[in-house]
């Protein structure tokens, strides 16, 4: 299922064949899956009514969006790249009229002059080449029409496994998981595949108030340690990332620690002094408020097509979210709001 | 006074319990909501009036404690790097004291002098030995607030966190008296991390009018131009006209400058178009909510230690408590009314 | 098309948070052809012309221009400003503006002569504390006396004027003219959806007026009408022009604020294409619409953005091409006569 997840198609607001695949998946195991407004994809699993807990994972990947047709396609991103990565780089191009392969170009280097090489790449130095003639390519691709890059998923040794869009595909993957693992619970449990989060946590506001849960945990990556980002990163296989700050309930998280200590589940600490830059950011300020929670899976070259993460994590995290989701209570409930 | 208490309390953002905490202790009844803000209440007939001022304060938070001991930290809110370079701080619930340590200048290269150290090169020394001893004392998460202690004579006082502790000391001064419309008192938690508390609280009490009470910066320093030395310190509080996240209803901007006219009360204008107040997510909240800031105007908020005037905050007080006299009384004509 | 009524709006002053003149203008305009009007919490003008209960449609065009606000007066008599919306510094020197107290008063925008400067100072980006205004006043008093003081408002100059055949230009086409568009349409349709007309404020300072009107209406669709850019000037490859003159309005893909609602998107341009009616599709990189407020509200609304594609924007002379307003009025009326509107969502 995960490389089915890394696979598919869906930047910010073009989210619809990822939609679909989370849909049929999650209607295995929930009462009813919708779709909103926004096209977020809320499964609900009915509980004993007592309260709403809501897990957010966003389902769209960065990407290309293409600007102008010629003879090569110009692109401008939805969400943060860093372009230098574009350089030499496979694509897909989505259209109304199907898929297809293209190349980012790169000069080869016999013909480069020496200082070129020194320069670093901007997006509007790029374009995609189809290969195709330019009568061909108006025909088939639109303004508007997306890019993603053309990799497989792919495991890798030690139970690591690489891919695009494991930011947020991985965490998708890891609810669904959650999910298998649930019984009975106490609240009714709103899965929701969220929208829009990488230009601004958009699908989860709306489905935030949609639903209007008393928890809201936002499931994402964070910045997994790595040869050259050795400060403020986290151990790839050590454990999921339990945030802490503002943007986090002091209770949520406390529980969320409790709850990993008592099932033995390794975890690690991360500290979020100002906003989280997840879902959490929206879901926490809907309405009257919201009691938030963020759990993050570590991920390493986060938005580059050779994103990196550890399945060990995947497999604690969702431990950990059924366990949380299991020792929920009307005590803790009723204690949320008690500072 | 009780401003001193407030201001030597610590709250940074997400861990305002201690000022929480203070303030409960202060009123006769109070509510919480699901982030943390505190609510009280009073209820009266026709309109609701909402005073909110925020407990958090600007800080700093433990990221890691490195192989020797020393502890690393990040920022909660805005904060100068500038400003932390060899300054006491004190850690967590404990109150562990350690200093940001600082390079002694005999070592320092000629180019040193000219370079600022970011905050994520800064380390604070606690005394301990190893790394070990310091986990016996300090944790991954804790809270870290400047030690600043609160002072005052005739003329001013000095302390940390004025921002907005005066504001939360006033609203518990207008909770003590009467008046015939509903009064609530909110004190929200996160503004200084993005207007965070004060926009669920908004949305669930959804007054008529509010106004929100802070400490604004006084711009009457020497490494200021001329033009740009508004508001003054000394010269009365300083009223919103807009700032860089809410443009105040003209209307109600004047119902607070007639109010202070006409009781004599010396007023400014704070600076137009810079920082940012809680106004800034009430105002938006549902169909609108019209919304006001009075500030008092106190040097060098975001750092260790400010100062405030003490004639500046009586008037504030007093100001206040004409506009929502005024209000028992007379309707304003803003939007909505 | 009543091109005299879009010459008043663009005459109209309102700077965001200060629009109760133009305000004014466009109540009495829509009271005419409106089964009610009302005016909001944040100022913004609320038309209503009811159909069959079929769904409420929101138009929402934003009447707030950008501008300064009175932030110093020294004792010469020189004004020093705050910007109010995106300004850019570099097309400040030499403007003409109006400072506005008892009257309105004319003034220029200046700074120090470039050779006047000391090196040191050349080397400094311009920036709007560098800037003053001068309205030929002799000292701090003779300012007062008009009524001008901190807090007051100053607007660019730049009336309407005709360029060519289709071409016209002046101040505030963003979004002036959406807020033409808005009326030319009210004036033709008769659709079987609710339809509020919304002249909305602040949307240069945070889209903040759609917000709240946005909450107080709960649409079923949103569709804003502003401006975007159009960059068929000289130096600027093809590639990048976004949009052009006289290529018809443009639809959004996505800006800074939105991602334009695919499946409404579909629609118009299906019925654009029905109906002949040139029509671009816009991508910005920067810049937001009401769109971008309108479609977070509550549980989510369908929204989109059509765009007149504009030269010069954010200057005193933004330049647009008629054809594109009045294909836009076109589109937009056939687009809220359409029955099938609400069913594709």
């Amino acid at each position: 299922m995960l490389d089915k997840l890394s696979n598919a198609v869906g930047i910010s607001g073009y989210e619809e064949e990822i939609a679909e695949l989370i849909k049929s998946e999650m209607e295995k195991y929930t009462d009813s899956v919708e779709i909103d407004t926004l096209g977020n994809v809320i499964g609900l699993k009915k509980g004993n009514g007592k309260g709403k807990i809501m897990l957010a994972a966003h389902m769209d990947e960065i990407g290309l969006v293409i600007t102008h047709i010629g003879k090569f396609l110009h692109f401008v991103s939805m969400g943060g790249i860093d372009p230098r990565v574009l350089l030499g780089q496979e694509v897909i191009v989505v259209t109304e009229k199907g898929k297809y392969d293209g190349v980012i170009g790169a000069k080869p280097p016999h013909i480069q002059k020496p200082e070129e090489r020194k320069k670093a790449i901007e997006i509007d130095d790029l374009v995609i080449d189809l290969g195709f003639p330019e009568e061909k390519i108006k025909e088939i691709v639109k303004k508007g029409d997306f890019a993603v890059v053309n990799v497989k998923f792919t495991e890798l040794a030690n139970d690591h496994v690489t891919g695009k869009a494991l930011d947020n595909r991985i965490c998708v993957y890891t609810v669904l998981e959650t999910m298998k693992l649930l019984e009975e619970t106490f609240c009714d449990i709103y899965f929701v595949a969220t929208t829009q989060e990488e230009v601004g946590a958009r699908g989860a506001r709306v489905s935030g108030y949609k639903i209007f849960p008393d928890i809201a945990i936002a499931i994402d990556a964070t910045f997994g340690l790595s040869k050259d980002s050795k400060e403020d990163t986290f151990k790839l296989g050590k454990g999921p990332c339990i945030g802490l700050g503002p943007n986090i309930s002091p209770k949520v998280f406390e529980l969320l620690k409790k709850t990993a200590k008592k099932e033995k589940i390794p975890y690690q600490i991360e500290v979020l002094p100002g906003m989280s830059g997840t879902d959490a950011v929206s879901l926490q300020t809907v309405k009257s408020g919201t009691a938030t929670g963020v759990v993050s899976i570590p991920l390493r070259y986060m938005h580059t097509p050779v994103e990196t993460a550890d399945l060990k994590d995947v497999r604690n995290c969702a431990k950990l979210l059924k366990a949380f989701i299991s020792s929920i209570d009307e005590k803790i409930l009723e204690g949320l709001k008690c500072f | 006074m009780l401003l001193k208490e407030l201001s030597n309390a610590n709250g940074i953002s997400g861990f305002e319990d201690e000022v929480r905490d203070l303030i409960k202790s202060n009123i006769p009844s109070y509510r919480t909501d699901i982030l943390g803000n505190l609510i009280s209440s009073k209820e009266g007939k026709g309109l609701k009036v909402m005073l909110a001022a925020h407990m958090d304060e600007v800080g700093l938070i433990v990221r890691d404690i490195d192989d020797d001991g020393y502890v690393l930290f990040k920022k909660t809110g805005g904060i100068d790097d500038r400003v932390l370079m060899a300054k006491r701080v004190v850690i967590g619930k404990n109150k562990i004291n350690g200093v940001i340590g600082s390079k002694p200048v005999h070592l320092l290269k000629k180019e040193d002098l000219k370079k600022v150290v970011e905050y994520n090169k800064l380390y604070i020394d606690i005394g301990s030995e190893n790394k070990k001893e310091t986990e016996k004392l300090v944790k991954i998460g804790d809270p870290i607030y400047f030690a600043t202690k609160f002072k005052e004579n005739g003329y001013n006082f000095i302390g940390k966190a004025l921002d907005d502790r005066v504001g939360c000391s006033i609203i518990l001064d207008m909770l003590k008296k009467d008046f015939s419309f509903s009064l609530y008192g909110a004190f929200t938690v996160q503004e200084e991390v993005g207007l965070r508390g004060a926009r669920v609280v908004a949305h669930d009490i959804d007054p008529d009018v509010c106004i929100v009470l802070e400490g604004t910066f006084a711009s009457d320093t020497p490494d200021i131009k001329e033009e740009l030395q508004i508001p003054k310190f000394g010269e009365g509080p300083a009223v919103t006209i807009a700032d860089r996240t809410v443009i105040c209803d003209p209307k109600l901007v004047k119902f607070f400058e007639d109010t202070a006219e006409k009781n004599n009360i010396p007023h400014q204008i704070k600076r137009p178009f810079t920082g940012g107040t809680d106004a800034g997510a009430i105002h938006l909240t549902k169909r609108g909510i019209p919304s006001g800031v009075i500030a008092l105007p106190s040097r060098y908020i975001h750092s260790p230690a400010s100062i405030g005037n003490k004639e500046d905050y009586k008037n504030m007080k007093n100001l206040i408590y004409r506009i929502l006299e005024r209000l028992e009384s007379e309707k304003g004509d803003f939007y909505g009314h | 098309m009543d091109i005299e009524f879009l010459s008043k709006l663009v005459k109209s002053v309102g700077v965001s948070g200060y629009e109760e003149e133009i305000a004014e203008l466009i109540k009495s305009e829509m009271e005419k052809y409106t089964d009610s009007v009302e005016i909001d919490t944040l100022g913004n003008v609320i038309g209503l012309k009811k159909g069959n209960g079929k769904g409420k449609i929101m138009l929402a065009a934003h009447m707030d221009e950008i501008g300064f606000v009175v932030s110093h007066i020294d004792k010469n008599g020189f004004i020093f400003v705050s910007p109010v919306g995106g300004i850019n510094v570099k097309t400040l020197i030499g403007t003409r503006v109006i400072v506005h107290g008892e009257g309105k008063y004319y003034g220029v925008m200046g700074s120090i002569p470039p050779h006047m400067k000391k090196e040191k100072e050349k080397e400094k980006e311009l920036s709007i504390e560098d800037i003053f205004v001068d309205i030929g006043a002799k000292n701090k008093d003779e300012v007062l006396k008009r009524g001008i003081d901190i807090g007051s408002i100053i607007t660019y100059e730049g009336d309407l004027k005709k360029l060519s055949e289709n071409r016209y230009t002046g101040k505030t086409m963003d979004d002036r003219i959406g807020v033409f568009i808005l009326i030319e349409t009210l004036k033709r349709v008769k659709s079987p959806y609710d339809l509020y007309f919304v002249a909305t404020t602040q949307e240069e300072v945070g889209l903040r007026g759609a917000r709240v009107s946005g909450y107080k209406i709960s649409p079923d669709i949103g569709i804003a009408i502003d401006v975007t850019l159009a960059m068929d000037v000289p130096d600027v490859k093809e590639h990048r022009r976004i949009t052009e003159l006289g290529k018809g309005p443009a639809i959004t893909v996505m800006d800074r604020s939105v991602i334009g609602n695919r499946k409404l998107n579909s629609f118009i341009e299906k019925i654009a294409r029905e109906e002949k009616i040139p029509l671009q599709r816009n991508i910005l990189t920067r810049g937001g619409t009401d769109a971008g407020s309108i479609h977070l509200i509550k549980e989510g609304v369908v929204s989109t953005t059509l765009s007149i594609p504009t030269r010069f924007v954010h200057s005193p002379v933004e330049c647009i091409d008629m054809r594109d307003v009045e294909n836009a009025v076109k589109l937009l009326v056939k687009v809220l006569e359409t029955e099938t509107l609400g069913k594709s969502f």
